[in-house]
């Protein structure tokens, strides 16, 4: 499974300096030095600094549950033995810039959460995501939620509930101010987790994908997407294939 | 308010989502029967084609009195006539208007948010030439722009003199992109319109239709009509009573029925047995 992973990362292949580079990274490591400090000595900051906000103490998917395990979460009581959560996904969008400075007009998402527990959110929104993404449409191009999460009060919560999760290397800058958050719904029933399956992804039979094969059917998905405006007013919110290797996706298991 | 309805023609085709109405050039649809789809104009099958060799084509529209646009769910669309079937490349299209002079193409939000800034879906609307060549995309006017950075997905449009008058969701704007000047012209308008499904009319006037059956969660009625004046840049509800009386009256059952946009943007409704094109004058 890694190994597809690793393919749909594009990866290239190494040669031999390439791979006695990686050798002495992990003999640095393994003698002790942070993999913050070889990061930073390797021209990474960014990178440096996501490892630097690294905490122990925040709650993870448990261990042993594939490609699920050790990403962080929101919970939410949903019923007897059963929590519903979301988990972030980092977003890798063609077009989408992570900057350490805002685009002007932009509030990254998690200095917003921290003054509002939801985004902006109108009936007007909830409207277009029911009427372009609700179970009654007609566009089967379009990404569709379940008639379960079709309802003004499991749109919000989806929403809310990947807003909490937001951090601000989330919130990548897509042109013209939007933004664009990911997350996987996901249940815990009676201590195992599962995928929770928000909807289906649009057909897009004759598109041709980055791989080179011609498109992707319909698929039941529990990953979805909010794309917010600059002003941190949410714009749509749907359900996309998880194999879209041009939407937001999950990275492969470290 | 004068309601006149145009062109009642019947559709008896299992594919009734699929067929276009113009004023001059009549009917056009496709019909699928067992593995084969036949392009029929004006009642006459034209040519058909195996249904694998075009699989994925989800709508019809005009482009002359001879030729229609076929576009299919992704990237690909043609111009097809009885001797000839010209591809171009419009993007992903999501809904599509012919003038005189230009193809306007709208790309869903989907195809937005997954393009990149260089590809045609980035522009949200792009306008080419009837050759297919493209010509603007309105990316271009945006960022210069800030209002139509709320532009996310195109909801309804019309031409009128090779311009273009739309609505796009989530603006509260009502737009005319003219082409030729690389410019646009926009006004607010005081009435709902994100949810609108259809828009018609003219330099002065325009009437836009809201279906809203789909919803079930409000308490809007199941259809409603804005007028928008151009000329004062001002919009108003009107009472849909009118439309729905002069559809019941021309044998349309009003619980079937649909509205959709022509090539052009002028209205076609239909309730799965016949279609027409609404037309609406007068309302003051």
């Amino acid at each position: 499974m890694a190994q597809i992973h690793l393919a749909f990362l594009g990866l290239p292949k190494i040669d031999e300096a390439d791979a006695y580079r990686l050798f002495l990274a992990g003999t640095a490591l393994e003698k002790g030095v942070s993999p913050s400090d070889l990061i930073k000595a390797l021209g990474f900051p960014r990178a440096a600094r996501d490892i630097d906000k690294y905490n122990p103490d925040q709650l993870r998917v448990p261990a042993g549950s594939g490609r699920e395990s050790g990403q962080w979460t929101s919970g939410n009581g949903d019923g007897a033995g059963r929590t519903t959560f979301v988990r972030r996904v980092e977003v890798r969008l063609p077009g989408a810039t992570m900057s350490d400075a805002n685009t002007p007009g932009i509030v990254a998402g998690a200095q917003y959460a921290q003054l509002s527990s939801t985004p902006i959110l109108t009936p007007k929104i909830i409207d277009h995501i029911l009427k372009r993404h609700g179970s009654g449409t007609a566009d089967m191009t379009a990404g569709k939620f379940t008639p379960a999460y079709s309802t003004e009060e499991k749109i919000r919560k989806l929403i809310e509930d990947l807003w909490k999760t937001a951090t601000p290397e989330d919130l990548a800058s897509f042109d013209q101010g939007r933004v664009i958050i990911a997350a996987s719904s996901h249940v815990k029933l009676d201590g195992e987790i599962h995928d929770d399956y928000v909807g289906f992804s649009g057909e897009r039979t004759n598109v041709r994908e980055p791989n080179g094969e011609f498109g992707t059917p319909s698929v039941q998905t529990n990953l979805y997407v909010v794309i917010l405006d600059a002003d941190m007013r949410v714009q749509t919110c749907y359900p996309i294939n998880p194999l879209d290797l041009r939407n937001p996706r999950n990275l492969p298991d470290d | 308010m004068q309601i006149k309805l145009k062109n009642i023609t019947g559709i008896a085709s299992p594919k009734v989502e699929h067929f276009d109405l113009h004023e001059d050039f009549g009917v056009a649809y496709l019909v699928e029967a067992g593995e084969r789809v036949t392009l029929t104009l004006n009642q006459i099958a034209c040519r058909s084609w195996l249904k694998q060799e075009h699989p994925h084509i989800v709508n019809i529209k005009w482009f002359d009195f001879n030729s229609v646009i076929l576009y299919y769910d992704g990237i690909g669309a043609a111009i097809v006539s009885v001797a000839n079937w010209h591809n171009i490349r419009l993007g992903v299209v999501y809904k599509l208007f012919v003038s005189n002079s230009y193809i306007f193409v709208s790309h869903d939000e989907e195809s937005l948010y997954r393009s990149r800034p260089d590809e045609l879906e980035s522009n949200i609307i792009s306008v080419f030439v009837r050759d297919g060549t493209f010509e603007l995309g309105i990316r271009d006017l945006m960022d210069k722009d800030r209002d139509s950075w709320e532009f996310s997905e195109l909801e309804a449009g019309y031409i009128f003199d090779n311009k273009f008058a739309f609505i796009a969701y989530a603006s509260e704007l009502f737009w005319v992109l003219d082409v030729s000047k690389r410019s646009w012209k926009k006004f607010p308008v005081p009435v709902a319109l994100w949810s609108a499904d259809v828009l018609s009319g003219d330099a002065e006037k325009a009437y836009g239709i809201f279906d809203n059956r789909w919803n079930h969660n409000h308490d809007r009625p199941p259809f409603e009509l804005a007028v928008f004046d151009l000329v004062a840049e001002t919009a108003w509800m009107q009472e849909f009573a009118p439309v729905g009386s002069a559809l019941i009256a021309a044998g349309f059952s009003l619980s079937e029925i649909k509205f959709q946009p022509s090539s052009t943007g002028k209205i076609i409704v239909s309730d799965g047995k016949k279609a027409a094109l609404l037309e609406c004058r007068d309302c003051v």
